[in-house]
């Protein structure tokens, strides 16, 4: 009887431990799978590894210093205040402010290159996928509140931008003559945040309190405000304030990086305005930011990156060479039917896209 | 948990968070306020900052707390996937519906040639007005007399609270002309969708241009122009780039540039 007992006693045991082991396997792999899942996609990376390479200098925040190695030559693309303790790079609109501020005595022949330069080779591409301030408030954005959605108005307050480039970018800094970045002064939320409360957050600062004033107060008000309304708007700053957004939507159909629609395959089903978040439109215009996020939902793949024959080489095999040869044939749009849904308000619908593919978008979350 | 409840728990997460976060957000400017209504002179100091932090940091952490609850709630209840569906407001069901139309039908129309006569009022009048609001505005930022000299006096501050109330509301009169343009422009849109489907169905059989066509030998001819002005011009923008560059670091540019980015510009960062 005993050597039963123990017999039952340790089937017991090891029923129990296999439905353990049973278990953890089940939630490893559940973990896995969610992890997988959850991976950022790469556009994110590459975000977040420009973010850490335009501010390198990480002894900076330790030190309370900024940096002044000779990198500072050449400007950071996206919005990178030059007085952040972590920046190597300077920033393209501090600089053109103090270039166009000196522009009596001296042409502001560099900075102008710089832009040409970035425009060209990148254009809003920098905005996607290098600008830290994009990057921050994408992650905002991704805090779940209700959602301001885009719409004509948005488009129209879109232009505020370029008002703003003129006026306190371009005009204010010529006509004062002197060393007045007034965009940097007033609104940048960049030298705010990165700047200044990156500098006087180090106690080793603590006399540069004595200096904060009323103009800190109110960059401070206007930072708070680019933050909680990028909670509930995407990107906020970037589609009304960013001037250096402005600037590099001007090179938007030279640019030799970004998404390009081809209109021969184009059945203009409107899906890539409708899952964009931006301001867009049509695809690649200068309101793109070129996240990618219309190449997946385009049914008939008529968007696709710029130079993709040259850096991105399709996994050609021989079921698959035949349709990557034939362009996909146009598809009549259904008008009426598309007249009868607007006329029920489908238009309030959310939209989310069906598919979360794994690219260099890897719009997951996009 | 049935499917209501979890809209309703996504709902009442997703209020709950903006509140937090618009609270969040106030807390921070009223200390903010507070510090610098404290004092006259070098009101802000590490030690006032560390003090108003230190009374809000127990709400910050409940957001903070607030936001990957609600995260989790999102994950263990996410919101269905939908299918992405374009979304057309009636002025871009009225571009598609015209393509649909023969141009003889829509100019014999009276309703529709009515409402292209409006539309271009409407936006005769935004595009006056906005020019109108630009040049008053040019006016003022483009006058020396609103920009203290360099030397003593010398304020930009005072110079842009001066110039604001002279600017401002110009601006806001342009974009509220444009953001009416654009509304009104929905209306008339409704009008010829109505007047257009009229037409489609009178005419049933006649149609006009395609909806979508590919490239006849007239496009592909003009594609390739198309690329060749691209190439040149990407070309001579790349030569400017260099060149720009090259000047700016024969001319100073480059180490004024430099000299800028070393030094801490205390203005950028609100130093003032």
């Amino acid at each position: 009887m005993k050597s039963t007992e123990k017999t039952n006693f340790f089937a017991k045991i090891k029923k129990a431990f296999a439905a353990t082991g049973r278990g953890v396997k089940t939630a490893a792999v559940k973990t896995g799978r969610w992890i997988k899942n959850h991976l950022p996609s790469k556009r994110r990376i590459i975000q977040l590894y420009s973010a850490l390479l335009f501010n390198a200098n990480l002894k900076g925040f330790t030190s309370g210093k900024i940096y002044t190695g000779n990198s500072k030559y050449l400007c950071a693309p996206g919005l990178n205040c030059y007085s952040c303790p972590g920046a190597i790079g300077a920033c393209p609109l501090g600089s053109l402010q103090n270039a166009l501020a000196s522009s009596k005595t001296r042409t502001p022949a560099y900075i102008f290159g710089i832009i040409i330069l970035f425009g060209l080779l990148l254009g809003r591409t920098i905005c996607g996928f290098l600008c830290p301030i994009g990057l921050g408030q994408e992650l905002l954005y991704k805090i779940k509140t209700p959602k301001v959605k885009k719409s004509k108005v948005t488009r129209v307050f879109s232009y505020f931008k370029y008002v703003l480039l003129v006026v306190l970018v371009i005009s204010i800094p010529v006509m004062y003559q002197t060393g007045v970045p007034a965009f940097c002064k007033y609104i940048c939320p960049s030298g705010t945040l990165l700047g200044g409360i990156g500098l006087i957050s180090n106690e080793k600062n603590a006399d540069m309190y004595g200096m904060l004033g009323g103009l800190f107060t109110w960059k401070f008000l206007l930072l708070i405000a680019f933050i909680v309304l990028s909670v509930f708007i995407f990107r906020f700053f970037c589609r009304f304030f960013c001037p250096l957004g402005a600037i590099y939507g001007f090179f938007c159909r030279v640019a030799m990086l970004g998404v390009k629609l081809d209109k021969t395959k184009c059945t203009d089903c409107g899906l890539c305005k409708a899952v964009c978040k931006m301001d867009i439109r049509h695809v690649g215009d200068h309101e793109c930011i070129h996240c990618g996020a219309c190449m997946k939902v385009c049914p008939a793949k008529a968007i696709s990156w710029k130079g993709s024959k040259i850096f991105v080489r399709e996994n050609v095999t021989e079921e698959n060479a035949a349709a990557i040869a034939a362009p996909v044939p146009a598809e009549r749009v259904d008008l009426r039917g598309m007249a009868q849904n607007a006329s029920k308000n489908v238009s309030q619908n959310a939209v989310q896209p069906a598919v979360k593919p794994n690219d260099i978008t890897g719009n997951k979350e996009d | 948990m049935t499917e209501k409840h979890q809209i309703t728990l996504r709902r009442v997460t997703g209020i709950v968070l903006s509140v937090l976060t618009v609270i969040a957000g106030v807390l921070l400017i009223v200390q903010s306020q507070r510090i610098y209504r404290s004092a006259e002179i070098t009101p802000y100091s590490y030690e006032k900052a560390k003090n108003a932090l230190s009374e809000i940091a127990a709400f910050l952490f409940l957001w903070i707390a607030a936001v990957v609850a609600g995260w989790v709630i999102f994950e263990i209840f996410p919101a269905p996937t939908e299918k992405p569906r374009a979304r057309f407001d009636r002025s871009e069901i009225l571009k598609r519906l015209q393509k649909r139309v023969p141009e003889n039908l829509a100019h014999g129309s009276e309703v529709l040639r009515k409402a292209k006569r409006a539309e271009k009022i409407v936006w005769g009048v935004c595009v006056g007005c906005c020019a109108i609001c630009a040049a008053l505005v040019a006016l003022v930022v483009w006058n020396k007399k609103y920009y203290t000299p360099v030397g003593d006096g010398f304020n930009p501050t005072r110079d842009m609270i001066g110039m604001l109330p002279r600017i401002l509301p110009w601006i806001v009169i342009a974009f509220a002309a444009a953001a009416f343009a654009t509304i009104f422009t929905e209306r008339f849109a409704e009008k010829e969708t109505t007047e257009i489907k009229k037409l489609l169905a009178e005419n049933r059989g006649v149609s006009g241009a395609a909806g979508v066509s590919g490239a006849s030998n007239a496009s592909a001819d003009k594609s390739e122009k198309d690329k060749r002005t691209l190439y040149i011009v990407r070309g001579v923008l790349l030569a400017c780039g260099i060149a720009f560059m090259i000047i700016g670091a024969n001319n100073g540019g480059a180490k004024e540039m430099l000299e800028k980015a070393i030094n801490i510009c205390t203005e950028c960062i609100g130093l003032g």
